[in-house]
């Protein structure tokens, strides 16, 4: 597992949280909306290289602007838009902080010391088990992949796939990501991913009397398109943590059970935010080990409280015919 | 008064368990919808939970889960006749999930209230018995003599073709109706109502 522990003030949202939560294997947040799910992901979306200078893997802003974007601007990130943010993670028994302040500008701290970036890049290579050696950084960088609910991301995304079109071949996500995820949700008999031209992406679509099409992924509806564009994103950095909010956006049940167990069976840490039953209801049917649900609420201070659940105790109320979802403030 | 699914305030009055489902949610709702306040009843329930047993249990879970001071919290099971039996096997029922005892029978209107334990939680359960033989069907068909003078048969399918006849729904229907029908055709509901809303 790359994150620990994690504590968040002052950010975003959440005015602070009652106390810090150790993440497992699989993590499921849930809560009503404004809860503090989103606000809980892009604080963790930041490790672990959280500074301006340094775009996120696969995009042309920085993991800091990303969030900004996704919002009302840099100043957005600091709970009353004053002030300054704070979270710490705990990683491999060293505690990581990171100060923003309201005009995005961010210190780092390992275990205390305040160190300038140059200095905490290569600390943080060490407590991650990165040799600097060529690529050390995008190493580093690649190490934690955040999906949020934005069509502006994906478009983002698109781009860079289509940018790193030859590597995507080579490594063979093209042809991976359409035989265990797309052909499984879909009727229709697709077989790879293309870059065609004018450098439009196309799945290519074999019919029962060998005939073949290239059909636009643009054309192909949102769900499956998010899915394929994400998953390609996943499969191109093969991050440690993957981060992805709002999970079911789009989707019909059968393309979140196909995604989930994709998940799953990868070896990365996952957190997900979800409102979805289905969701749930297939979470506790596969059971999957080390997964933790996490109820999260915010009270009228603005003060996260977080709840955790066993899959277990999601499956016994879901069984009882309780909608979970339903009663999420009364936990 | 307010029937929903989730919770918009902190404060919750009652929590709702239909023995059945959708139609049965949509006709207390109508009729809260005849009380005023704001007072809140949720029906937290993913579908009817078919049966009494089903119906207990999600409240014993709930019971379970709930970190509200549940003592001031009253839950309801709303449930047809034709899920209950006798009054004997509804109580022996109860027992398989908490210790209980008996405030208020009514046979006559099918309201029973209820003092029950579960752990070191303690709250009130009310028992609210649908239909005079079988369904909640009885009561509706009940109200529609009441308030149109026409007998229609108790059935889903003759309700609906009713009501597509007259161009109105559940919901109009008692809207439409009188206190004094709706006294006659949901004693058993008003008297819950009236309970929850002191």
């Amino acid at each position: 597992m790359l994150i620990n522990s994690v504590y968040i003030k002052e950010f975003r949202g959440i005015r602070e949280m009652r106390e810090s939560i150790t993440l497992g294997r699989l993590n499921v947040l849930i809560g009503r909306n404004n809860s503090g799910k989103s606000a809980f992901l892009e604080a963790l979306s930041l490790f672990p290289i959280p500074f301006n200078a340094y775009n996120a893997p696969f995009l042309d802003s920085s993991r800091i602007q990303l969030i900004a974007q996704l919002h009302s601007g840099l100043e957005s990130l600091v709970y009353g838009y004053s002030g300054i943010a704070e979270i710490k993670f705990s990683i491999n028994h060293n505690e990581i902080m990171y100060r923003i302040t309201d005009h995005g500008n961010i210190f780092a701290f390992i275990d205390g010391k305040r160190l300038d970036s140059q200095t905490y890049l290569k600390e943080i290579a060490k407590i991650l088990g990165v040799k600097e050696e060529e690529g050390w950084l995008m190493k580093i960088n690649s190490m934690v992949a955040f999906i949020p609910n934005d069509s502006n991301f994906l478009k983002s995304v698109r781009e860079k796939i289509v940018s790193a079109w030859s590597t995507i071949m080579k490594s063979g996500a093209n042809v991976r990501v359409v035989r265990d995820l797309i052909s499984r949700v879909v009727h229709d008999e697709f077989t790879e991913v293309y870059l065609g031209a004018n450098n439009v992406l196309e799945l290519r679509k074999e019919l029962p009397d060998d005939k073949v099409f290239w059909i636009r992924v643009t054309d192909i509806g949102d769900g499956v398109e998010r899915l394929l564009i994400s998953a390609l994103y996943l499969e191109v950095l093969r991050p440690k943590l993957v981060l992805w909010d709002d999970i079911e956006a789009s989707a019909h049940p059968g393309l979140i059970e196909v995604l989930i167990k994709w998940l799953i069976n990868k070896n990365w840490q996952i957190v997900i935010s979800t409102h979805s039953i289905d969701v749930l209801n297939l979470l506790t049917k596969i059971a999957p080990a080390d997964t933790l649900i996490w109820v999260l609420r915010c009270d009228e201070y603005d003060r996260l409280n977080i709840k955790q659940l066993t899959i277990d105790d999601v499956a016994d109320i879901l069984e009882s015919n309780i909608d979970i979802r339903r009663i999420l403030d009364q936990l | 008064m307010i029937l929903s699914h989730t919770p918009t305030k902190r404060e919750i009055v009652s929590f709702v368990v239909f023995g059945d489902g959708r139609y049965d949610f949509r006709v207390l709702k109508a009729i809260c919808e005849k009380f005023n306040g704001a007072k809140e009843l949720v029906s937290p329930q993913l579908q009817g939970a078919k049966g009494l047993t089903n119906s207990l249990r999600s409240v014993a879970k709930l019971l379970d889960i709930l970190r509200i001071n549940v003592e001031k919290t009253k839950f309801v099971i709303l449930i047809d006749k034709e899920h209950i039996g006798d009054i004997k096997q509804m109580k022996k029922k109860i027992t398989e999930f908490f210790i209980s005892e008996s405030i208020k029978e009514d046979v006559q209107k099918q309201f029973f209230k209820f003092k029950i334990l579960r752990g070191s939680k303690k709250t009130t359960l009310y028992i609210i018995v649908m239909g005079y033989n079988k369904c909640i069907e009885e009561n509706i068909s009940h109200l529609i003599e009441k308030i149109y003078g026409e007998r229609v048969a108790p059935t889903r399918q003759s309700i609906r073709e009713f009501l597509r006849r007259k161009g109105i729904n559940f919901e109009d229907l008692i809207r439409r109706a009188s206190q004094k029908a709706l006294n006659e055709a949901f004693g058993n509901v008003v008297e819950l109502l009236k309970e929850i809303d002191r």
